[in-house]
């Protein structure tokens, strides 16, 4: 296979991706985790750590997102629902990620998660807190889809070399969510 | 002229101006950080009235308050451990040990999950953020004559115009 340099410095190689790949796979996985294994009662609706309260939290200034919080919060079943498969996603997304499995997948996957972090922005009573977290975890799962960081240093290297590239589903739009 | 771009190029574009618009738009929403004016609705906690109605009973004034709490850091509730109920001749202070002895009944709002609104001896009226609840008050050995009258609700260390204030009507 014919080499290909990227640009004249170089400076694009994939191994240079791999902390930000960890970096945002681990607080994913992290968030999860917390969430599920380390303190089920978070998820336990039952509990008073339950943690679909918190998006109690986030109403006054959730600005366009309000209707789609209470519609949430004010159907029980479907606040525990929500909450439980947002916390799996989370440790799905970041442990593909930190094992750099179906990258480009995860990561589109993780900007979905830290757009809809949005309706929480505006907490962060000493500092621009979730705000920052959001931005930079979308910026940084946008860099690891568009450069297919599992490639290098991940197990995509294997599928990526058995298989080339593919997306979803032959179909638009989906075409264009590649896999790895 | 024609400027030839590769794909990549295009591509690079695209999720440059999404994430560029991404991260301005909403720093410029939560905090003003953009053009300004700064804000952080996150620092201090503010109540808000919502709802108000008042009648005489025969026990006393009976005052029924909706109360919600809008802003403020979401690691702690706001209270409001004294209020003031008033006109321009005539006023009355409950503190928080008079509001959680006369607080009767307590309706959560629909939206509350797990930490609920309420009332204690040392806090007065306690709602967490984003929350909401109907406090159902009756005061007693109060009658009031018709007339408008305002309740004022004291948070501690928030400014006087960000204490919740509402006006209700007794009619007869």
């Amino acid at each position: 296979m014919e080499k290909q340099e990227f640009n004249q410095g170089n400076a694009t190689r994939l191994e240079y991706v791999w902390p930000i790949r960890f970096a945002v796979g681990w607080m994913f996985l992290d968030a999860g985790l917390r969430k599920a294994v380390l303190n089920p009662a978070k998820l336990n609706p039952n509990s008073p750590s339950f943690v679909g309260g918190k998006l109690v939290n986030f109403l006054p200034h959730a600005g366009p997102f309000k209707p789609f919080l209470l519609m949430v919060l004010e159907n029980h079943t479907l606040n525990v629902l929500f909450m439980t498969l947002f916390s799996y996603v989370e440790i799905i997304v970041g442990l593909l990620l930190v094992i750099g499995l179906l990258t480009r997948l995860a990561a589109f996957g993780a900007g979905v998660l830290a757009v809809g972090l949005a309706p929480a922005y505006w907490l962060g009573s000493t500092c621009e807190d979730e705000w920052q977290i959001g931005s930079l975890l979308t910026a940084g799962a946008i860099v690891l889809m568009l450069t297919a960081a599992g490639r290098v240093w991940g197990l995509d290297y294997f599928l990526y070399k058995k298989f080339g590239d593919r997306g979803i589903a032959n179909v638009p739009i989906l075409k264009w969510i590649k896999l790895w | 002229m024609v400027i030839k771009m590769d794909k990549a190029t295009i591509v690079g574009i695209i999720f440059a101006i999404f994430v560029v618009g991404w991260i301005l738009g909403t720093g410029q929403w939560a905090y003003g950080n953009v053009v300004g004016p700064l804000f952080n609705n996150s620092k201090l906690p503010k109540l808000e009235i919502t709802y108000i109605q008042a009648y005489n009973t025969q026990k006393g004034l009976e005052l029924i308050l909706n109360i919600t709490d809008v802003d403020g850091p979401d690691a702690y509730p706001a209270s409001a451990p004294l209020m003031e109920i008033y006109n321009s001749t005539w006023h009355i202070w409950l503190n928080s040990s008079q509001i959680s002895n006369y607080t009767v009944k307590i309706i959560q709002a629909p939206w509350n999950v797990n930490k609920k609104d309420y009332v204690n001896w040392y806090s007065g009226f306690v709602v967490i953020l984003g929350s909401g609840a109907q406090f159902q008050l009756i005061i007693p050995n109060v009658h009031l004559s018709p007339g408008t009258y305002y309740v004022k609700l004291y948070t501690p260390a928030i400014s006087s115009s960000r204490e919740a204030v509402a006006a209700f009507t007794i009619s007869s």
